[in-house]
């Protein structure tokens, strides 16, 4: 029975600190009754620490120390706290847990994982423990495996001795009667017969095609591929194709990863063979899209089957242009692009050299540089007179620095300020007067000097006469200057 | 008169100015210093407009052998460095036009090639220790490839140095192309 309520992904993409309770047990109580499966923590004489286990009260019920039912009462139990379970120091997972046989604990309520849909589909999945996980497996599945290739389908014990003839009739009894108990076989008491059950059909067809020594990283997205297809035909849902659609996507993903981290290492081998397998996979992956593609169709309001075709399509364009952008370059038919045209500036030399370690750029010409042969011998008595005309050289002192002065301080120049004159000669004014008239003087610079004056000082003061704009110029002959606006100085009124 | 014997004592002990002794030119000449030179594991090289005599091969195993000269990493390292700038480009470079200076390289950009290493270490003891080995003349803040680099087999150097330079621009195109593809697929 699957569940209703889809997984959201979101759910777990949260990173939540798991919390799980801690209750404090008293020994002459619970001792006996903790199952073995437990995860126990002695933390004193007369008290253990138990964390998320099951644990049967005096009253005979099984209770689980979950977040929900840790604070309840019951006899012997005694609530202490919740605290925060140990995180994982590494992500190598090579390291042992303390206790294997632990029940793993939930982050979230059950039916927000795959847990009951895989309970759902358990009596399934066992046929294949019953077949592979037992004793005597290389028989059973050998046997089923040719039970499969027989046309007829039903077969009395005698004929299943006939068709496995490589194997004792007395063994064949044992094995077949194994494979009745755990009901991979079914037996008709009225006809006397054998028959495969449908679930153990589908069970010796996939033992049967996983029947492999391993399997190779090239068929890797073919088997999910089919995987795929195996899934909608059991009806197994939606949901299981998308994470079989995913996980062959994360195979691209993992593919990208290990051709751009190859690129950056100097074995061309690897790299080269990485982008045929790369380009294998695209190929697939592609094969997929389209044997699926009636399949995708009817997905197209589902927003996590749109992303992952999305990234899909992606990952197969620049896989796949990569892939081959390699596998022409490594198997010698680089372009003059991709040489940069052989020819080599400073730059890639110096990009190169920074790129090299020194044992890399040490092995180039390791075998062809010899320094000189030898050293020639020092006369002792040119070194000692080296060494006297040496000793006798004195050492270079700096130039004596010059004596001391205090600079003196003096108060800077005080200037006319041009504004203020100008504003005192407009004070005087008893009649109008043109700006030409106040500021034109014979040259340029003293004309400019006191033009800039006047206007300075109707910027800074506000009791100047007024000034009356005129729309002409007047044009001056005895001064450098040429033309100036029409303003007169209302002064006197 | 000079004689094979003097231009052998010679040899093995420094480098000869090409223009200023002719002999060498001359085959015969020539073959009686080679032999003279060959007796003691040395050959008789022209390069760079000089003569000189450099070991055909030594065995440092020899138990007891302490080789007088013996590049380390880091020196052999920097003479890799300096042939790629002073002989390697300026072939290539050459192919377009004729060079007229002798190539020259600024000694910071030689520098700038080992950050892992402090300056004053590269400038003073590995460079100095290859000037003194023959491999490189300083002038004015600028390196010259030295007797004994002008003497490092151009053909055999040059094949490696194309194919170290030629895989390394090589996977920078790929690393680009990863880069600029990832890029052009990238989320918006």
């Amino acid at each position: 029975m699957r569940s209703d309520r889809r997984l959201d992904l979101k759910d777990l993409a949260e990173p939540r600190v798991p919390r799980v309770p801690v209750c404090t047990i008293r020994k002459d109580s619970h001792s006996q009754s903790i199952p073995r499966r437990s995860r126990v923590r002695t933390i004193g004489a007369n008290a253990r620490i138990i964390v998320g286990v099951w644990c049967r009260c005096e009253s005979g019920d099984l209770h689980r120390t979950s977040a929900r039912t840790c604070g309840d009462e019951h006899d012997g139990v005694e609530h202490v706290g919740v605290e925060d379970a140990p995180s994982a120091k590494s992500d190598d997972l090579a390291a042992a847990p303390e206790d294997v046989t632990a029940e793993p604990v939930l982050r979230v309520p059950e039916e927000l994982t795959p847990l009951p849909a895989v309970d759902a589909a358990m009596p399934l999945l066992e046929l294949f423990s019953a077949v592979v996980g037992r004793k005597r497996a290389r028989y059973k599945v050998a046997l089923l495996k040719t039970l499969q290739a027989d046309g007829s389908g039903r077969w009395k014990i005698r004929r299943i001795q006939e068709i496995v003839h490589w194997l004792e009739p007395a063994s064949v009894t044992d094995v077949v009667a194994e494979l009745r108990t755990v009901e991979v076989l079914a037996y008709e008491p009225v006809t006397g017969l054998y028959r495969l059950t449908p679930g153990a059909r589908v069970v010796t067809a996939l033992l049967d095609a996983m029947t492999i020594p391993e399997v190779h990283p090239r068929s890797l997205i073919k088997f999910l591929n089919k995987a795929m297809a195996l899934a909608q035909v059991g009806g197994a849902g939606d949901d299981v194709v998308l994470r079989q659609f995913q996980s062959a996507i994360a195979v691209l993903r993992l593919d990208w990863e290990d051709l751009t981290r190859l690129i950056d290492d100097f074995s061309d081998a690897a790299l080269l063979e990485a982008a045929e397998l790369v380009r294998v996979h695209v190929d697939d992956m592609r094969d997929l899209l389209d044997e699926h593609q009636s399949f995708f169709a009817t997905q197209h309001e589902h927003a996590l089957f749109l992303d992952a075709d999305q990234e899909a399509l992606d990952l197969i364009a620049r896989l796949g242009k990569l892939a081959a952008e390699v596998i022409e370059a490594l198997s010698g038919r680089a372009s003059g692009r991709m040489r940069a045209g052989l020819r080599v500036d400073r730059g890639d030399i110096r990009e190169f050299l920074l790129s090299q370690t020194d044992e890399q750029l040490a092995e180039l010409l390791c075998d062809l540089a010899f320094p000189a042969p030898s050293i020639v011998a020092i006369s002792p008595s040119a070194a000692f007179e080296a060494l006297a005309e040496a000793s006798e050289r004195l050492p270079s002192s700096p130039p004596p620095l010059p004596a001391i002065v205090t600079p003196r301080r003096e108060r800077p120049e005080r200037l006319p300020d041009p504004a203020e004159s100008m504003r005192g000669e407009l004070h005087v004014l008893d009649a109008p007067i043109t700006v030409a008239a106040l500021t034109v003087r014979s040259t340029w610079r003293e004309s400019i000097a006191r033009h800039s004056a006047l206007v300075d000082a109707y910027s800074r003061y506000d009791e100047l006469p007024a000034l009356d704009h005129r729309q002409g110029v007047e044009e001056l002959t005895d001064s450098e200057v040429w033309r100036v606006s029409e303003t007169t100085v209302e002064a006197g009124k | 008169m000079r004689t094979s014997a003097q231009m052998a004592s010679l040899l093995v002990a420094g480098t000869l100015e090409r223009s200023q002794w002719p002999e060498l030119d001359d085959e015969d000449f020539a073959a009686e210093v080679r032999e003279r030179l060959a007796h003691v594991g040395l050959e008789l090289v022209g390069a760079g407009g000089r003569w000189l005599a450099r070991p055909v091969a030594v065995n440092d195993d020899e138990e007891g052998f302490e080789p007088t000269f013996r590049l380390h990493t880091v020196e052999l390292a920097m003479v890799a460095a300096l042939y790629l700038h002073l002989r390697y480009l300026p072939r290539q470079a050459g192919e377009d036009a004729a060079g007229t200076e002798e190539p020259s390289v600024e000694i910071g950009e030689i520098l700038r090639a080992f950050p892992g290493h402090q300056r004053h270490y590269l400038e003073q003891i590995v460079i100095g220790h290859l000037r003194n080995a023959g491999f490189v003349r300083r002038e004015r803040g600028r390196l010259y490839a030295g007797a004994y680099l002008a003497a490092v087999n151009d053909v055999q150097a040059g094949e490696r140095a194309q194919a170290a330079l030629g895989s390394f621009q090589l996977r920078r195109y790929l690393r680009r192309r990863a880069e600029e593809l990832e890029g052009e697929h990238a989320p918006d």
